[in-house]
């Protein structure tokens, strides 16, 4: 028995014809269909149009996170430089005050969130982690004025911490 | 007489029934006609819309090769006519997961591939009925080389059935519908090199089976 070859195996599978049908079995299939959507409720949309939506909110929700995020770092970073010391122990107080105010403040959980979300790594290289010694050059930047106002301060939190 | 009798039935008789010419609505035609004209994009579109008959359209378009496709499978014409009707339908549920990506053809393709192997794997595939085949005339001078073509086409579609699920397919789409690696390979969600596997273990395996 010869083994055919691929060409001839080939030519054999395409000598086997479908049988043409009735030309009215077109039709015919096509009203079988429409009656048997007929009762089906309209495709729904497709995930796709969805996900642009979530993606249009996403980029935009991110969009806000990131500005905000910008916003908020400008702000604190700023008495980190040389107009530190210009700040009172009365604007410290009003800013410890403000931080407490903020924990119930949304955009604050967002800031949370990407705190979370962070990578260690990433925020050290940010300059988002303090250093050894970073607070005690802090401290020593202060004038002797803001340095008893800061003690104050850390006292006072200190009882605070002690009566919870 | 018989002009007495109609005139004696026009004054006397008056049926309880009139008769009312209704010219059919031009309107359903032209829809129909807009509709012929749209591309598969604009037809899902529309479908999707709410407008019903917008999916006629692609049914008509398709449908034939939606049924060779679902023959090559099952090799009977009720069968392969219910698969078809199935495809259609699964078809229609899910237009609105059709992304575009892929022409409507090939997705059509995708879910008649899945449609079929489903039912050949609960079910044995049954070849046509004798008394279905063409009738073949004994006396003809060429009936026998007809017959022995139809001996033929009956264990090549054998051999086919024979086939393991994906070399199956690939075969029919290859061979039959003619369609590239590439093409097979977006069907079935292989990779190309895994068609090529599957189409050249399916000859080698028809080689074996046929000879």
């Amino acid at each position: 028995m010869t083994q055919l070859s691929d060409e001839e195996i080939i030519a054999a599978l395409r000598e086997v014809d479908v049988p043409e049908p009735s030309p009215l079995f077109w039709d015919h299939l096509s009203q079988r269909v429409r009656d048997a959507v007929a009762d089906e409720p309209l495709p729904p949309r497709g995930w796709s149009s969805r996900f642009n939506l979530a993606w249009a909110a996403g980029i935009l929700g991110a969009t806000v996170a990131v500005a905000l995020a910008v916003v908020v770092t400008i702000h604190y970073a700023g008495p980190a430089g040389g107009n530190q010391a210009a700040l009172s122990p009365a604007n410290r107080a009003q800013a410890g005050d403000s931080l407490h105010a903020s924990e119930d403040d949304a955009s604050w959980a967002v800031m949370g969130d990407l705190a979370s979300q962070m990578d260690f790594e990433q925020a050290a290289e940010a300059g988002l982690i303090a250093t050894p010694g970073s607070a005690d050059r802090a401290l020593g930047q202060l004038s002797q004025d803001e340095q008893r106002a800061a003690v104050e301060l850390l006292q006072r939190e200190i009882k605070n911490s002690r009566k919870l | 007489m018989a002009s007495d009798i109609s005139r004696v039935l026009a004054e006397n008789y008056r049926p309880e029934w009139t008769l009312r010419v209704v010219q059919p609505d031009p309107a359903p035609a032209a829809d129909r006609a807009l509709l012929g004209d749209m591309d598969e994009e604009q037809l899902v579109a529309a479908c999707l819309a709410g407008e019903r008959e917008a999916f006629d359209i692609i049914v008509e378009r398709h449908r034939r090769t939606v049924y060779h496709l679902c023959y090559r499978f099952v090799g009977n014409h009720e069968d392969a006519s219910d698969l078809s009707q199935d495809v259609f339908v699964r078809a229609f549920k899910g237009l609105g997961r059709f992304r575009g990506h892929s022409s409507l053809g090939t997705w059509l393709y995708r879910i008649g591939v899945n449609v079929c192997l489903n039912r050949v794997s609960v079910k044995r595939p049954a070849t046509e009925p004798i008394d279905a085949r063409p009738h073949v005339d004994e006396r003809a001078p060429d009936a026998a080389v007809e017959l022995m073509r139809g001996e033929r086409a009956a264990e090549v579609r054998a051999a086919i059935a024979q086939l393991p699920k994906k070399q199956r397919a690939t075969v029919i789409l290859r061979v039959y519908h003619e369609l590239s690696h590439e093409e097979i390979a977006g069907i079935l969600g292989s990779s190309v090199g895994a068609v090529k596997a599957n189409f050249f273990h399916a000859l080698g395996n028809l080689k074996r089976l046929l000879t």
